[in-house]
């Protein structure tokens, strides 16, 4: 096979094999079986130390003569290309890609570029920006003065139906500026109208996390039972059963199984369908409620450090539940960030996660400081939560338009990513999700 | 007893045919006394539909012989995904 390498030549043979390629004469000085890149210009390599160091490389007789770069061909299996060609140094030209955006990394765009990849105008033509519709933020709780300043408008907020922890130390919408304000404010990006519920499971302090006061599992079972209540009342007053849907969003999850019960265990979370929180998400779906989590961060290319380098079956527990939408996270240019949790879901649940991927890793919420992106499969999760909220606008979870129906239409209308054939992949699920090819299929 | 910090908790499932059972009979289904039992968390509905609760027990007091599918089950630390 013909692969592309670099030779390094004096200039004076570079040139006349590039004269000779151009114009398809015999070019004197060429390595036999070397096809220049008439494409390529030689490259006239570095200052005078440089100069010294790659002489070194090629035959003595040149080496007091300035050294160039020229890219060419060579027929050689790319397992056991030549070292040298007519006494020159031969180099890789490898393929390239972009480096995958890590943990720590600048932000990669805006949440304007998130609005705009999703289309989020042609949503709003549609009348569909999220009114009537309430998002659960399930987290460590929302600051309304944090969003009001980054937003420059005070988002709705329905404080009666916010979930408070036992013990809870701030009201709903008063908690510290964190995690859960980045959430709320990437929910909104595709329904700036819809109303946040603000639930705080992760700033739960219950007893029983272990040897330290903890967030468990446990605070969640707790919300989502007060949430599926109040959702299915019937009442439609001053309750959740007052909105035309309920999207949850859940940007956490546990990063190793060494946090579980030992595998085997029939108690287990992290890959039991049994355990009482995977009941209650199914219970919930089937209720009218859509929900979303996070795939994870344990991506093979740059993990989270809590994920102890293991990035096999890395969707677990709930993120792998066939209930639930497991949300993958790339940039604004539709390139996979590094650390975003590869499928197949962990063995005992389902295998093809995570479903969909939605944008990560923007400066948008800068909940973490001004120059700090809302990162993590944490921000793709509210994205794609915001997602369906303005889809909800138009059709309601209590007509025929289940969530399990929904997260169908979401996984087959997901945009191919670039290199990439339809259907489902590890890195990306089944594509990059895109509400207004959903939106469109309801009529308003 | 009090619930404290350190208390191993694990999480068990109990039945109610008719909207969730009490505390106290929570407690009877398990075998344990109401005093075992998270008074914060209470009983949880996992799946009303299914007459399916959960509760929050002191792990060092639950016997065995559970019916399968009744736990106990971990209640594991969870953290945010940034």
């Amino acid at each position: 096979m013909s692969i592309p390498i670099l030779l390094l030549m004096p200039s004076s043979v570079a040139s006349g094999a590039q004269v000779a390629a151009m114009t398809g004469t015999p070019a004197p000085g060429l390595p036999a079986g070397f096809v220049a890149d008439t494409q390529f210009p030689m490259i006239l390599l570095g200052d005078q130390d440089t100069q010294s160091r790659v002489s070194g490389f090629a035959a003595p007789e040149f080496a007091a003569e300035p050294q160039v770069a020229i890219r060419g061909f060579v027929d050689a299996a790319i397992e056991d290309p030549p070292q040298s060609l007519g006494g020159f140094q031969v180099f890789a030209d490898p393929r390239i890609e972009p480096f995958q955006t890590c943990i720590g990394d600048r932000p990669v765009g805006t949440h304007d570029d998130v609005a705009e990849r999703l289309d989020a105008a042609g949503l709003h033509e549609l009348g569909l920006d999220g009114e009537g519709v309430a998002i659960a933020i399930v987290d460590t709780g929302i600051n309304l003065v944090h969003l009001r300043a980054v937003m420059g408008r005070t988002p709705r907020f329905d404080a009666v139906n916010s979930w408070a922890p036992p013990n809870a130390d701030h009201e709903a919408g008063e908690w510290p500026v964190g995690h859960g304000t980045m959430c709320a404010f990437d929910a909104l990006i595709a329904a700036p109208a819809a109303t946040l519920v603000d639930v705080p499971v992760l700033s739960a302090k219950l007893p029983g996390g272990g040897s330290a006061m903890s967030s468990t599992l446990s605070a969640a079972l707790l919300a989502f039972s007060q949430m599926l209540g109040s959702w299915n009342s019937g009442r439609g007053n001053r309750d959740l059963s007052q909105y035309r849907g309920l999207v949850c969003s859940n940007s956490w999850g546990i990063f190793h199984p060494s946090w579980d019960f030992p595998a085997g265990h029939p108690g287990r979370y992290c890959d039991n369908p049994d355990h009482p929180f995977m009941l209650q998400l199914e219970a919930m779906s089937r209720g009218g409620i859509d929900m979303f989590f996070a795939a994870g961060n344990c991506g093979a290319d740059c993990p989270d450090g809590r994920c102890q380098n293991r990035v096999v079956e890395a969707v677990m527990g709930a993120s792998a539940s066939i209930d639930v939408m497991s949300v993958a996270g790339c940039d604004v240019h539709e390139e996979r960030v590094g650390y975003s949790s590869q499928g197949p879901g962990i063995t005992g649940l389902h295998q093809m996660k995570p479903d969909i991927t939605a944008y990560t890793h923007f400066l948008g919420s800068r909940a973490f400081g001004d120059d700090a992106p809302d990162s993590g499969t944490s921000a793709a999760c509210p994205v794609a939560a915001g997602c369906m909220a303005a889809i909800r606008g138009r059709v309601s979870p209590r007509t025929p338009a289940t969530p399990y129906m929904m997260y169908d239409h979401l996984r087959v209308n997901a945009l191919v990513p670039p290199g990439r054939t339809a259907g489902w992949n590890a890195d990306y699920g089944h594509g990059i999700i895109r509400p207004v090819p959903i939106a469109s299929l309801f009529p308003g | 007893m009090s619930w404290k910090a350190d208390t191993e908790a694990a999480l068990m499932i109990v039945k109610g045919k008719d909207g969730p059972p009490s505390l106290d009979e929570a407690a009877r289904q398990l075998d344990v006394a109401v005093e075992d039992l998270d008074p914060d968390f209470g009983v949880v509905a996992i799946d009303p539909d299914r007459g399916l609760y959960s509760v929050r027990v002191d792990a060092s007091k639950l016997g065995r012989g559970f019916e399968e599918g009744q736990g106990p089950f971990s209640d594991p630390d969870i953290s945010p995904m940034r």
